[in-house]
């Protein structure tokens, strides 16, 4: 009994109860005070009003007979000072068309005198009731707007951190490229389009095996493979093909897995070392212009050391008279001079070469010719050497231009170096030739070439030095070799005329112990 | 009894040259073409003093100057390095291998006969 007490006076709503009877406030504040409720008494529309103001009520109960104010206008005016408020309207059997107006108004409901108690208290309850469930109502709508525009600043974040993350990916330095597991791609941004040469919308949702992105498939395909294998591969260069195209570039991959660890694609960031390459090409010809200006030093030193040790100790021994090793002496002053002035004339001549201060004067050039004015000069060394000196034309060679003076050091120096390199009653062979380049399927000449071959009987080339022979001041490492003297610049410089001046090929072919053949091509055009 | 010097060069005329000089001087001479031929001659007879090239082919004087020291029954010997390079590396990579002394080229004759003199006083 106390508990249900205790839980009446909790659940206490406040009436008000307007009649300008005072009996019937009495009557109807005795009622319903019994069953429970905080109830307040106004004797008119105006007082009611007032206490209002003083303090909220659930629920009024309004004689629609008042003096002054009216019944009805209360309906109005208390509603707009609490829009909750439940109204009950008690009205008299004569004036019940006033009750379907108050219901109109907004009353909950109306009451008809004379009426039973019971009747009001279940209109009463009936009315709070909804009152209730109107309050949940709008509070749990309430509730759901607040959880609505959480929910929609919630959106708006990630919508901006989807954006940003988006725009980041676009505008990375790296390619970013991302497959799901049928090869689709998913993910492509703009320096993939750079890359690859294609735009993102002929490539997003496509599959990779879409002929269209044919040299795409063929760049990532062996990646793919490994990523799936190995779940990440790090920093791997591979050259990317696209038709004429070629592009250093470098990948990171990574398997993509949902949370289960299922993969869901594959995701690579694609860096393209063009660049890169390009500085390191850059260090690597300053690491060799510092490497040649110590071996120029180098070079020049020596034969200046020998003159200067000569000379010296000439001079501190002229006294002494042995005029033979003072003529000795002064034999190696002289030669180291002669091997001096050749290294800086061969250095001049190839700086000059290289940094492209020489006037080519090419002319239509009679090879033959050529050669036995060279193979005049060459004769005594030849013949000092015991070397004899074979020369074989094809018939009905084409005249081609070059420069006469280049043509005539690259035969000096190939000739000059055969019959050096040749034993005594040794042969050097030179053959001239027409030489053709056909395409690939045999169809038709590409380009045609004047070639030069000059073949010695020689020791041959080591194969490690096969690759340097044409190397600045790359000389065997034989000691046989060596001693036979030499600038080192001589085969350097007829590599730069050959190939670099006249668009032509020069090339060694050489097995240790049976000689070696020095080929030299100069391209065949129509007019000089 | 005269010292015994083992020259080493690749250059020909340079190894006369100093062989004429330290022969004037009193040495005894043995002389090598190039590193590994120096290790062979040290081999066959133990020198005194060592006069070596740096740049060489087959192995360089630094090189030698390494199996030298590697070696107990060789690491005593002096050694007077000849080179053509003068940059502090090179000086300082020879110092570290325990050289004795060092001429860059082109070298008076005078200062090598006093530098081996010096050397030679030096060790007694």
């Amino acid at each position: 009994m106390a508990a249900a007490k205790v839980k009446n006076i909790k659940n206490t709503a406040r009436l008000l109860v307007v009649d300008d009877e005072e009996s019937i406030c009495a009557a109807l504040k005795d009622t319903l005070s019994l069953q429970g409720y905080n109830v307040s008494t106004a004797l008119s529309a105006e007082d009611a009003l007032k206490k209002m103001k003083k303090g909220a009520f659930d629920l009024m109960i309004i004689d629609i007979k008042l003096p002054g104010m009216s019944g009805i206008e209360l309906l109005g005016k208390s509603k707009k000072v609490d829009t909750e408020i439940m109204q009950l309207i008690i009205t008299s059997h004569a004036s019940l068309d006033t009750a379907i107006d108050a219901l109109r108004e907004g009353a909950e409901d109306y009451i008809i005198k004379p009426f039973a108690m019971d009747d009001l208290k279940l209109s009463v309850e009936r009315a709070l009731e909804k009152q209730k469930l109107q309050r949940e109502n709008k509070k749990l709508t309430e509730e759901l707007k607040v959880r609505l525009a959480q929910l929609e600043e919630a959106h708006t974040q990630l919508a901006g951190l989807h954006a940003t993350l988006a725009n980041l990916l676009e505008h990375m330095i790296q390619g970013v490229v991302a497959v799901d597991r049928d090869v689709n791609v998913v993910v492509f941004n703009r320096e993939s389009e750079r890359l690859f040469d294609v735009a993102q919308k002929d490539v997003l949702g496509k599959s990779l095996t879409h002929p269209s992105l044919v040299h795409m498939k063929d760049f990532l395909i062996d990646f793919l493979h490994e990523v799936e294998e190995k779940g990440r591969i790090v920093e791997r260069e591979k050259e990317m093909k696209n038709g004429e195209k070629s592009l250093p570039l470098s990948v990171t991959g990574v398997l993509l897995k949902d949370k289960k660890g299922k993969p869901t694609g594959s995701f690579f960031v694609i860096r393209n070392l063009t660049e890169t390459k390009r500085l390191m090409a850059l260090e690597e010809i300053d690491r060799m212009k510092s490497e040649f200006v110590s071996q120029v030093s180098h070079e020049l030193r020596t034969p200046l050391t020998s003159i200067k040790a000569y000379a010296e100790t000439l001079l501190a021994s002229v006294d002494e008279g042995d005029i033979d090793t003072q003529k000795e002496f002064l034999q190696v002053i002289n030669t180291e001079s002669d091997r001096l002035t050749e290294l800086i004339e061969d250095l001049l001549s190839l700086s000059r070469i290289e940094a492209r201060e020489v006037k080519m004067r090419k002319v239509t050039l009679n090879v033959k010719q050529e050669i036995e004015r060279v193979l005049d000069v060459l004769k005594p060394r030849a013949e000092k050497n015991k070397v004899a000196v074979e020369v074989k034309f094809e018939d009905d060679l084409p005249a081609f231009a070059a420069d006469r003076d280049m043509v005539a050091q690259v035969l000096v120096n190939l000739i000059g170096n055969a019959i050096k390199y040749s034993p005594d009653g040794g042969n050097v062979v030179v053959s001239v030739s027409l030489h053709q380049k056909v395409n690939s399927d045999n169809t038709h000449i590409q380009a045609e070439y004047v070639e030069i071959q000059v073949q010695d009987s020689g020791i041959g080339i080591p194969k490690e030095d096969v690759p340097y022979i044409f190397d600045k001041f790359y000389r065997a490492h034989d000691e046989v070799v060596r001693n036979l003297g030499g600038t080192g610049l001589g085969l350097a410089i007829t590599k730069q005329i050959v190939a670099d001046l006249h668009r032509g090929e020069i090339f060694v072919k050489s097995k240790l112990g049976q000689g070696s053949a020095f080929v030299a091509r100069f391209p065949v055009e129509d007019e000089p | 009894m005269s010292k015994k010097i083992l020259v080493v060069d690749d250059e020909e005329n340079i190894l006369n040259i100093v062989k004429f000089n330290l022969e004037k001087a009193g040495y005894q001479i043995t002389v090598a073409h190039d590193g590994m031929d120096a290790l062979e001659k040290v081999a066959l007879d133990t020198p005194d003093l060592i006069v070596c090239d740096v740049m060489m082919p087959k192995l360089d004087g630094l090189g030698v100057l390494k199996k030298l020291k590697a070696n107990p029954a060789t690491e005593n010997i002096p050694v007077i390095l000849l080179t053509a390079k003068g940059s502090p590396k090179d000086v300082l990579e020879g110092w570290q291998g325990g050289v004795h002394n060092y001429l860059v080229k082109p070298f008076k004759a005078q200062e090598l006969l006093s530098t081996v003199k010096a050397i030679f006083e030096y060790e007694g």
